[in-house]
């Protein structure tokens, strides 16, 4: 009877409210002070949780892993390339990939290693630089894909299928232009449909290529954008909600909106600072005057009326107090107070380029700083992980 | 006729031999087809499922029984016996890991466990043995409907427990209870946890007695079986030093309704998954499902089906798997005179296909069984 009365009341006492925040878990101190140059994390399905430093314009990515049951590595470095950071690829089970300059890595769960995949071609031992990976893992019981846009040497680029677990790649197709400067302005993810998706400029053409799960490319679009824009215009990714509208924030500042029947620059009211995919719908995010605001994405394309970021703005006000933070980064773990804990993440939770985490159905993993201390070069800050209750109108 | 050992059975009186000795032989061909995974693992061909299971039990002291089962499956798991690191551009950097492996027998013991029986409604038993937790797990392994038991009764509780179980009816065998303490391996738990595992089990037969084998003879009277299984499951995990990090409660339900009635037999069993812990804020959700038949004719033929659903992951990225199962049992022996050995010999042809949803791949296999029970 103690088990059933357990089971009956335990329904909701693992949910968080919007803007609740969970358990504060201190694990390690971090180059940089608010915003810092960290990724909104990322969980597998055994509940393992990453965390990513670096930004586009830096080579010193590293990745801390924390386990379900509590712990973190100290960090792991693998990076390749001119280009810094691009963010996650995507999860499995006991692991996830990210993208970091030309490379692709795979990061383990259980054992917080990482190491980069497919670096060279395994025929002609040429060096393989990702221009551009799709955040999307195809997930089947027998194998893990993902899809990317890559070049070897100075030769032409090539759309490819990686296998993950061989590191191989498999249907590659030749870029459809005779070209070998081309530079990737941004990559996304229509999930619902297994599609992949490079947006490409050359020459003066900027077009968005869609790829299907087999490799092969099912349509190509037309970008209306001004020319010559710089490579990775695109912050973060281009989100795609379930109808097929894919959103993306653009360096410059604005809004990216495209769909099969084409792609464009589109004006927003407020001030941009991220997207938001969730339950299968696209929010653009971002601050009219200094109050967080989310605005629905139609699936005709438009940004409907932006509303108040109530979670947003309710984890915010959370943090206005002192919050005690579980240090886990060494045995055993220690109960620790943090006078005035601030989001490390942008200037306010859960509005950011980068793809929020379902760490459940009703929350999102963030990243909380701490107090920090001058190293002498750059402030060196103490982080933590949480998960916070999200909600979208 | 091959049966578990049953509450009924068990009686406190008169001390029967030290020794009885059953078992069986099942040798099984397979084949399952997964067109989209690599071409060396698209087609699986083989006899890997096949079993062999030796029982040990008896009385050989008033009030006291014993139990040792033994199965051996024809399938080894490779053990890894060496490996090394392999620096195939000589840069420093480890490109491959070369390992070597060797089969190896897994775990063969299901049940080892001591009975004392007091009275014929009143058992208490100890040792390793099977958790009853759902109907299915109170099947004999000679007893299920189909080869081997349904999806989602394995994605909840997958193994045998070590542990301690009181046994309970009343009513001429019409009202059954399980109460019982396990240490939780079967439930996934590692070494570093440390926890016990509780469990309830309620089953109602108000048609009278109702043997949890799946298959049925060709009895004509009705029979109807409503059950209920709980188990909690709390325990610590701790770090590496030994100190305690979080505290994690597992709870699974299961319901269960089997009906019999000359012949056919029916069984649906729902099973949940609750788990949340003291850190995480990520409680994992699973709920499950499955509903398999059986009409045993007077030709000793057996039409069986099967439809099983599991959805994992429900608490922040559904995963959904259905399982679809038919063919048919047929039953060579069902002319012989003595009826107890009627069953002992049965051949299964089955398809199972399995779905994987949210993936979006399918598998579809096909079983040949033949079970020798002596």
């Amino acid at each position: 009877m103690p088990a059933l009365a357990l089971l009956l009341a335990s329904g909701c006492a693992s949910t968080l409210a919007p803007g609740e925040w969970g358990t504060f878990r201190y694990f390690g101190d971090i180059l940089g002070e608010p915003p810092m140059r960290l990724l909104p994390p990322l969980t597998d399905r055994d509940g393992n949780i990453y965390a990513l430093y670096g930004d586009l314009g830096r080579a010193d990515t590293q990745v801390f892993v924390g386990r379900i049951n509590g712990g973190w590595s100290g960090g792991c470095s693998a990076h390749r390339g001119i280009y810094g950071l691009h963010g996650f690829v995507g999860r499995s089970q006991d692991r996830v990939w990210y993208w970091s300059g030309d490379a692709l890595v795979e990061v383990d769960g259980q054992t917080g290693a990482c190491n980069q995949i497919l670096r060279d071609d395994p025929v002609s031992g040429t060096e393989l630089s990702f221009l551009g990976i799709a955040p999307y893992i195809d997930e089947t019981p027998s194998r893990r894909f993902t899809y990317a846009l890559v070049q070897g040497g100075t030769g032409e680029p090539q759309f490819l299928m990686v296998d993950l677990d061989k590191a191989l790649p498999f249907n590659v197709v030749p870029f459809p232009e005779e070209l070998r400067d081309i530079a990737v302005l941004g990559t996304g993810a229509w999930v619902a449909e297994r599609s992949s998706v490079f947006l490409v400029n050359w020459d003066s053409e900027i077009a968005a290529f869609f790829v299907d799960r087999f490799g092969q490319i099912q349509a190509t679009v037309g970008v209306n954008l001004p020319p010559n824009p710089q490579p990775y215009t695109i912050l973060g990714y281009l989100e795609f909600s379930d109808s097929g509208v894919g959103v993306g924030v653009m360096s410059t500042g604005g809004v990216f909106v495209l769909t099969l029947q084409g792609g464009g620059a589109v004006d927003v009211p407020f001030t941009v600072g991220g997207v938001l995919r969730w339950g299968g719908e696209v929010y653009v995010t971002g601050t009219d005057g200094d109050e967080p605001v989310i605005a629905p994405v139609t699936p005709g394309g438009e940004i409907a009326d932006a509303v108040p970021f109530t979670s947003s703005i309710t984890a915010s006000h959370t943090l206005d107090r002192k919050i005690t933070v579980n240090d886990e980064r060494g045995d055993p773990a220690r109960a620790r107070s943090w006078e005035a804990p601030r989001t490390a993440i942008g200037e306010h939770p859960l509005i950011s380029p980068w793809p929020l985490d379902a760490y459940t159905l009703w929350s999102t993993g963030w990243l909380v700083a701490g107090p920090n201390f001058d190293s002498g070069v750059e402030p060196v800050t103490a982080v933590a992980f949480a998960p916070v209750g999200l909600e979208v109108p | 006729m091959i049966v578990p050992l049953a509450l009924a059975g068990a009686s406190p009186a008169a001390a029967s031999d030290a020794l009885e000795l059953s078992g069986f032989v099942k040798p099984t061909f397979s084949a399952v087809l997964r067109p989209s995974a690599l071409p060396r693992e698209q087609l699986k061909v083989g006899l890997a499922s096949s079993a062999a299971g030796l029982t040990f039990q008896g009385q050989p002291l008033e009030q006291w029984r014993y139990k040792v089962f033994f199965v051996v499956g024809s399938q080894t798991f490779p053990a890894l016996v060496s490996a090394r690191v392999v620096d195939t551009d000589n840069d420093g950097a480890v490109d491959r890991v070369e390992t070597s492996s060797s089969g190896a027998l897994g775990d063969i013991v299901r049940e080892t466990s001591v009975s004392w029986v007091p009275s014929s409604g009143f058992r208490i038993r100890t040792g390793r043995m099977p958790v009853p937790f759902t109907s299915a797990a109170q099947s004999a392994d000679v007893a299920l409907l189909f080869p081997d038991r349904a999806g989602p009764n394995d994605l909840f509780l997958a193994d045998d427990d070590l542990g301690a179980l009181i046994e309970a009816g009343a009513i001429g065998g019409e009202v059954a209870m399980k109460t019982g303490v396990f240490n939780g391996s079967g439930t996934g738990a590692s070494g570093s946890e440390r926890g016990v595992l509780y469990l309830a089990r309620f089953d109602l037969q108000p048609l009278g007695a109702f043997s949890f084998d799946e298959t049925n003879p060709l009895r004509t009277e009705p029979r109807v079986g409503i059950g209920a299984g709980l188990i909690w499951h709390p325990y610590r995990a701790f770090d590496g030093v030994g100190f305690p990090r979080l505290q994690i409660n597992d709870l699974r339900g299961s319901v269960s309704l089997r009906l019999g009635l000359a012949g056919l037999t029916l069984s649906l069993e729902g099973l949940h998954r609750y788990q949340f812990d003291s850190l995480t804020a990520r409680p994992i959700v699973a709920s499950g499902a499955y509903v398999q038949g059986g009409w045993r004719l007077p030709s000793a033929v057996e039409p069986i089906g099967r439809l099983g659903w599991a959805a994992e992951d429900r608490s922040f990225a559904p995963r959904t798997t259905l399982w679809t199962e038919g063919g048919i049992n047929i039953y060579p022996a069902f002319g012989n005179e003595d009826e107890s050995l009627r069953d002992n010999v049965r051949m299964s042809f089955v398809y199972q296909g399995e779905h994987r949803l949210t993936e979006g791949e399918s598998a579809h296999g096909a079983v040949a069984s033949l079970i020798l029970g002596f």
